[in-house]
């Protein structure tokens, strides 16, 4: 942590749901255009050299677009982690890190004040007893 | 007094307050290492795809696309997919077992795998090489000998598919079981025997793999029916390694079984009843030595017959063999075969089918599997797809 960091859950959960909805909506997408490719390829049977390599041509876009939609599976899968691990309360870097600065130095202060009010109590007591 | 005691009391709220400062520092830092490795691999992914996009555009020669079927991208997408399996719980080593025994993870194995996860439905990969079982691979196995499944192996699942599970899925696909091809084939009783699987001229070992239940009288080799036919999968780990068993069982086989004399030696000449039946046996064992050696009987006036043994462990066993998939990926059947169960062509008396003299041993040829048909392939992928434990 540093004074820069900053978390809030309740903002990470819907950047988080948000880029969901849109991940999903592109492999909808995605899966249309395999969908339609697909088709393509087994409803035109032509023969032939040039068809051959632009069905390959077409398979092959099928096999990226595969991986464009494991890439946003993989995503999609880990905004759903980050949002599982958005709980609680906000938590700033600059915030916490001052005010443990603080804690420490008003501590000290305190701590110095005890000595002081201790040591003048005991001079008092030995004086009173004596 | 007071005053020592007031700042002590300070100094403890101060120390409060810092200890609480630092939990949600601590706690800020915790997010920060368990999320720091998120979107990494869609991040490579994406690159890979870039690569492939851009050695893609310069597959082109003269405005065609001449394709590279060895390009490093087709590779590289091949690779997220193993790598996509630690997220389904799979160690390194794990996935590297699966890489040695050649199952290639694809886009839609990953797919199905979310999709056996919390329930008991299972997929086959898309190579079948294996089942898709809570989101687990399990590599189909066909026990070499007899029941080498039992030992170390640690059973984690099982489902079993009956009469129920096949009319559904039958019915899901639209098949009538009426309409599966029925190939005739006679027995030595010189009675039609209907096979529900297809025996083919494709694969020139079919018929010797029906010779075992030939032998045995069996009604049929692999489905004499659905109504009878019971499918077993076990789902069984071992360390880094996961095995399916898929096992066929058929009760009207089974009853069979129980019945046969395994002390008596088979022989299906004598065994046949009748001049007609006398003659099917003989003509079974001369199309079978054919079958087999790719050449005619030495002698054609001479009788011929099927004889052999059978192992008596037959008797004990409710399963008749185990199904996988051809790299093709038709569906196979494979007999359940023990050491005892021998199969011999040989020449007998030609009028009380004694004195049998085996002349060719096809005992190794048992074991064969055979291919079978297109609609019994469909129908149990569907079921096992389907398949969620009676829920």
């Amino acid at each position: 942590m540093n004074e820069n960091s900053y978390f809030n859950p309740e903002d990470m959960r819907a950047q988080c749901d948000a880029a969901i909805n849109n991940l999903e909506e592109d492999n909808r997408a995605n899966g249309i255009i395999e969908e339609k490719i697909m088709k393509f390829i087994t409803e035109h049977t032509l023969d032939g050299k040039a068809f051959e390599a632009a069905k390959q041509q077409m398979l092959d876009y099928v096999a990226v677009l595969h991986a464009m939609k494991l890439a946003n599976e993989a995503d999609i899968a880990d905004f759903r982690y980050l949002k599982l691990m958005s709980i609680g309360s906000e938590i700033d870097g600059n915030f916490i890190l001052s005010e443990k600065e603080d804690a420490l130095s008003e501590r000290k202060i305190n701590g110095e004040k005890v000595e002081k009010y201790r040591n003048k109590a005991q001079k008092e007591q030995s004086m009173l007893i004596r | 007094m007071t005053k020592v005691a007031h700042y002590m009391a300070m100094e403890v709220i101060n120390q409060e307050l810092y200890n609480e400062l630092q939990k949600e520092e601590e706690k800020y830092d915790a997010i920060e290492s368990l999320t720091n490795g998120l979107f990494e691999q869609g991040t490579t992914i994406r690159l890979v795809v870039e690569n492939a996009l851009s050695s893609m555009q310069e597959a082109f020669q003269n405005g065609v696309y001449v394709p590279d079927m060895q390009a490093g991208w087709r590779k590289e997408i091949n690779q997220e997919y193993q790598n996509y399996l630690l997220r389904f719980g799979y160690t390194q080593e794990e996935i590297d077992i699966l890489k040695i025994m050649g199952v290639n993870i694809t886009y839609k194995d990953i797919m199905n795998l979310k999709t056996t996860m919390g329930n008991e439905k299972v997929f086959i990969s898309e190579d079948y090489k294996a089942l898709l079982y809570q989101g687990k691979v399990y590599i189909i196995d066909v026990p070499k000998d007899e029941m080498s499944y039992q030992g170390t192996w640690k059973k984690d699942g099982q489902m079993t598919l009956t009469k129920t599970e096949f009319d559904w899925a039958a019915g899901i696909l639209g098949i009538n079981l009426e309409d599966i091809p029925k190939e005739e084939l006679f027995d030595h009783n010189g009675k039609h025997r209907l096979q529900r699987a297809e025996v083919s001229g494709k694969d020139k070992n079919v018929t010797t793999a029906v010779a075992l239940h030939i032998i045995m009288g069996i009604e049929s080799f692999f489905v004499s029916s659905l109504e009878h036919m019971e499918i077993k999968v076990f789902f069984e780990s071992s360390g880094n390694q996961r095995k399916a068993t898929i096992m066929v069982g058929d009760s009207q086989t089974r009853l069979r079984m129980q019945e046969i004399d395994y002390g008596m030696p088979v022989n299906t000449y004598r065994d046949s009843k009748g001049v007609l039946g006398n003659k099917y046996a003989s003509d079974y064992a001369i199309g079978m030595y054919k079958m087999i050696t790719g050449k005619d009987v030495p002698d054609k006036n001479d009788t011929y017959t099927i004889t052999g043994t059978l192992d008596e462990r037959h008797r004990e066993i409710d399963i008749n063999g185990y199904l996988s998939y051809s790299e093709d990926g038709e569906l196979l059947y494979t007999p359940l075969i023990y050491a005892g169960d021998t199969a011999y062509i040989s020449t007998c008396q030609k009028f009380t089918g004694y004195n049998a003299k085996e002349i060719l041993e096809f005992t190794d040829m048992l074991s064969n599997s055979v291919v079978a048909d297109d609609e019994m392939k469909k129908i149990l992928e569907q079921a096992l797809e389907k398949y969620d434990n009676g829920k």
